[in-house]
């Protein structure tokens, strides 16, 4: 009676070791894919709304990307987008870089910002 | 009684001895799993980054070229300063392959700027490497030119995967390539 008691005892030890451990590496691996997530979705939806605005302008990259990252776990309210000029070689850039601050609760921090950047050319479709 | 009393110690002592294995096994494992999870990830999402960005700048430097009616290789080095400031990551080198693919072969060129690019990609260099249109009905068609822009990609205090599994997705630097044909009176 005494061995089974100590045995559970055991048994309660271990589970108070791995419980934690498994908690804090399932939460963890969450958190670490909702990074790249993040990124992911940001960098394709702006990618995708450069080469739709470059083909078709006129909705802007502002408009199309946030409805890109509709449904995507990514509060649009919080993308600010700004737009600069570049010059490669006689051509004109315009540069798009959205940047995204989000909280993850396993940092200290908290805070990450994302940025994504982007270009268009000057009368693109041109080329085709 | 007296047997009972002396075997117990012992026998919980190799019960608490294994339990310390198997912690310290299940811990060694789920980081293990986590580490290999967080290499992928991260492969996989700067693959992608680089992905984009060499596609965007393979049409803007034709588009460039186009508009010239020059090859200007100051153009490749501009690409290559947006390409460097904008990558939001200080641990990776970029480099830059461009190879210029035509039916002449005098025309055909390759030259690397900035450093990063030290892996030799199975990316086709020469036109005679892509063979989707036969010579006979090529015959009165003007020569074809593409723009090859391959993006290479060196980060650093990366372990190299490939070294662990055999398999040319994980190795190093990370690469992207994009063709763009090049309307043929650019070069006439």
């Amino acid at each position: 009676m005494k061995l089974r008691h100590k045995q559970s005892a055991n048994i309660a030890i271990e589970m108070a070791f791995i419980l934690p451990t498994f908690l804090i590496f399932l939460l963890g691996a969450i958190e670490v894919n909702r990074y790249f997530w993040t990124g992911y979705w940001l960098d394709y939806n702006l990618y995708q709304a450069i080469k739709d605005e470059a083909w078709e302008p006129g909705i802007g990259v502002e408009a199309r990307l946030t409805t890109g990252l509709n449904g995507l776990l990514i509060d649009t309210k919080k993308l600010s987008i700004n737009e600069n000029t570049h010059s490669l070689g006689d051509l004109l850039l315009t540069e798009y870089r959205v940047s995204y601050k989000t909280r993850f609760y396993f940092l200290p921090s908290k805070e990450l910002n994302f940025h994504s950047t982007s270009w268009v050319g000057d009368n693109e479709n041109d080329i085709i | 009684m007296t047997s009972y009393n002396s075997s117990t110690p012992s026998k919980f002592a190799k019960q608490r001895g294994v339990v310390a294995i198997e912690i310290a096994l299940i811990i060694v494992v789920f980081f293990t799993i986590f580490a290999f999870s967080y290499q992928l990830g991260r492969q996989l999402y700067w693959q992608q980054h680089f992905n984009y960005a060499s596609e965007r700048f393979a049409k803007l430097l034709v588009l460039d070229i186009l508009k010239t009616r020059k090859l200007d290789t100051a153009s490749f080095d501009e690409a290559l300063t947006l390409l460097e400031d904008k990558t939001e990551h200080n641990d990776f080198e970029i480099g830059l392959r461009i190879n210029i693919l035509s039916d002449i072969r005098s025309d055909e060129q390759s030259f690397d700027i900035g450093s990063g690019c030290n892996k030799q990609t199975k990316y086709p260099d020469k036109m005679e490497q892509l063979p989707f249109i036969d010579a006979v009905k090529r015959k009165d068609m003007p020569p074809r030119y593409l723009l090859g822009i391959s993006l290479c990609a060196q980060p650093k205090n990366w372990q190299n995967l490939s070294t662990v599994i055999d398999s040319d997705f994980f190795s190093l630097p990370l690469h992207s390539q994009s063709y763009y044909p090049v309307n043929h009176l650019v070069f006439n």
